[in-house]
């Protein structure tokens, strides 16, 4: 009944459902990844090939795995939403069901244009490494199918980066990527740790998270901050980058360059982090648990972006802030979360939160077999902890001036000390 | 247990083009004991991921002197297609073309990837195990990092023994096989 009265609202009989009415639902929410050379496995710019799996996308359209949307519509507005509505799910549904019939208008799909990328300073990685063919088992069995990777940005000042582009050697394998710039020499200290370019640790440092300098995702391999933000990178910075990657059967070499944008506004406010996290959580074979994290927020800011962190045993998480004057406020909502499908999120627009707003965060644990992305199997006792928490949601947000930026430094620094009594 | 699979008496002379052209009967088992039929596409990211294990399942049969073919049943690989996708995916494997998807019919076989093995030292043609490789994947969009559970090597390895597999179905999970025709 959906699907007839979602096609009904658009003026079009089930029956008479064709590629005309497809292609464009395809250009808006497919080709940003199956595109030809894109992370998708498949191009589905011609008829014939979207005809050819008519039912799978409707499978995977109605079951909501495609296209890649973690969040949900109750949390603020999103840039580059990707989700489809009712009534698109019902004419891919349609024009599977009635043997895809093409029509007359037999145009190819078209990707839509994107803004160019401002590439002004690129960061390369300085080796190759090969991504296996097949998943290993990393140290911990904690996060699998994932390296971090130090590139040199050599700045010789700091720069203010507006925009991050991802360019990839082999986007059908990566990833959540996540970011941050380190001015010390913790990062490479950590790749030295033996002979492999990269290493399997995290891309922390410290109680510093990875994706201080935001994350990108697949098809989604582009941040640019509204105009008036941008990000920190300290004089002489490396990259850290933790990267996420999902095997393809076959070997692949991966050299990935990073491109910023970088901003000249003097009056651009730098973005910093705040962490609602659960630095350690204890969940027992087969057992559910849901944990929580709040503080109360010491200065005026501005949100600009979300970027949660979870592992595949969080089938939920949730952000909200209870505002002074008592209205409660969904911030983001990932109902199913899934880790690979991961980025940051920027609001579609900045949304203020007032000093002596709560902040709260909530995450699912469901640490079961009927979990199907718990990562273990057979699953065993769940016991983590992280400096920068076992779970986490990082809130990229800017103060009102720089005395007040100068505060809320100060203040969070001693908020992740107090996490670590 | 309901089986798509139901053993007894199927058309083994089904013919298949290889990726050379020839005539093939894979139903046909020529002093073999079974074989081994992986169906696969060469864009499929499920039949990829499992790459390296059809390669090590098509080792294993060979080794057990019996008859492994990789299969691809849509119209529109070529055998020009199929080969490349090997060598990309170090899969040295016979590859079948079924590309009016007789085979696929008569194995009612679904999805790639999906495996059947087939005894095939009696008159009839009997499935000992059809469906899932491996738990790689959870369910669709849902991988694990690595297998836990080996089916396919199971069934192989029973078969090299002669015993019967159970379960002899596992609905298998990955991409469509779309019929040629509605």
């Amino acid at each position: 009944m959906l699907i007839l009265g979602a096609i009904a609202a658009i003026g079009v009989e089930v029956g008479s459902v064709e590629w005309k009415h497809v292609r464009p639902i395809i250009e808006q929410h497919c080709l940003s990844c199956h595109h030809d050379g894109g992370p998708a496995p498949f191009a589905l710019h011609d008829p014939e090939s979207v005809a050819l799996r008519a039912r799978f996308i409707k499978e995977v359209t109605a079951s909501g795995l495609m296209p890649p949307w973690i969040a949900s519509e109750y949390g603020l507005p999103l840039q580059d939403e990707r989700g489809l509505s009712d009534h698109e799910i019902g004419i891919l549904a349609a024009w599977a069901d009635n043997a895809h019939p093409m029509g007359d208008d037999l145009k190819p799909a078209k990707r839509p244009p994107e803004s160019p990328a401002k590439d002004d300073v690129v960061v390369t990685m300085p080796e190759t490494w090969t991504v296996p063919a097949e998943g290993k088992e990393n140290w911990g069995r904690r996060d699998r199918d994932k390296w971090t990777f130090v590139l040199p940005i050599g700045n010789d000042d700091a720069i203010h980066v507006r925009g991050i582009q991802h360019y990839s050697t082999a986007p059908q394998v990566v990833h959540a990527v996540t970011y941050l710039a380190d001015p010390t020499d913790a990062s490479q200290w950590k790749d030295s740790r033996d002979d492999m370019f990269g290493t399997y640790m995290t891309g922390d440092i410290r109680d510093r998270p990875s994706g201080e300098l935001g994350g990108t995702g697949v098809g989604h391999r582009k941040l640019r901050l509204p105009e008036g933000f941008h990000w920190d990178v300290p004089r002489g910075s490396d990259l850290a980058m933790e990267v996420h990657y999902r095997p393809l059967g076959r070997p692949l070499r991966l050299q990935d360059r990073i491109a910023f944008e970088v901003t000249a506004d003097q009056n651009s406010r730098p973005l910093r982090t705040l962490i609602s996290m659960v630095r350690w959580i204890d969940v027992a074979s087969g057992a559910s648990s849901t944990v929580e994290d709040q503080f109360v927020l010491e200065e005026d800011v501005q949100l600009v972006g979300i970027t949660p962190r979870a592992m595949g045993t969080c089938t939920a998480l949730r952000l909200t802030a209870s505002l002074p004057h008592g209205e409660e406020v969904i911030l983001f909502d990932a109902p199913d979360w899934d880790p690979h499908w991961r980025q940051t999120f920027l609001l579609e627009d900045v949304y203020e939160l007032p000093l002596g707003t709560v902040i709260r965060g909530t995450w699912r644990i469901v640490n079961t077999e009927g979990n199907l992305r718990n990562p273990f199997v057979p699953i065993e006792r769940l016991s983590m902890a992280r400096r920068t928490g076992a779970v986490s949601i990082l809130l990229h947000v800017a103060a009102e001036d720089p005395e007040a930026d100068q505060r809320l430094q100060g203040w969070h620094r001693e908020l992740m000390r107090s996490r670590m009594r | 247990m309901a089986m798509s699979c139901d053993s007894g008496l199927r058309t083994r002379h089904v013919e298949v083009r290889d990726t050379g052209g020839a005539l093939q009967k894979p139903l046909v088992g020529v002093d073999v004991p079974f074989v081994v039929i992986v169906f696969a596409s060469p864009d499929c990211p499920i039949a990829n991921a499992i790459a390296p294990e059809i390669e090590r399942l098509h080792k294993m049969t060979v080794d057990a002197g019996a008859a492994f073919y990789l299969v691809h049943a849509r119209s529109d690989v070529t055998a020009d297609t199929a080969q490349k996708h090997a060598r990309k995916f170090a899969i040295s494997a016979p590859i079948l073309l079924d590309t009016d998807q007789s085979l696929a019919k008569e194995l009612n076989a679904t999805v790639t990837p999906e495996i059947v093995v087939v005894k095939t030292d009696q008159p009839t043609v009997e499935i000992i195990y059809q469906g899932l490789i491996n738990n790689l994947y959870a369910s669709l969009g849902n991988r694990r990092d690595q297998a836990s559970e080996h089916y396919a090597r199971e069934a192989i390895a029973s078969a090299i023994v002669g015993q019967t597999v159970d379960p002899a179905y596992r609905k298998p999970l990955g991409c469509f096989i779309e019929r040629a025709e509605p």
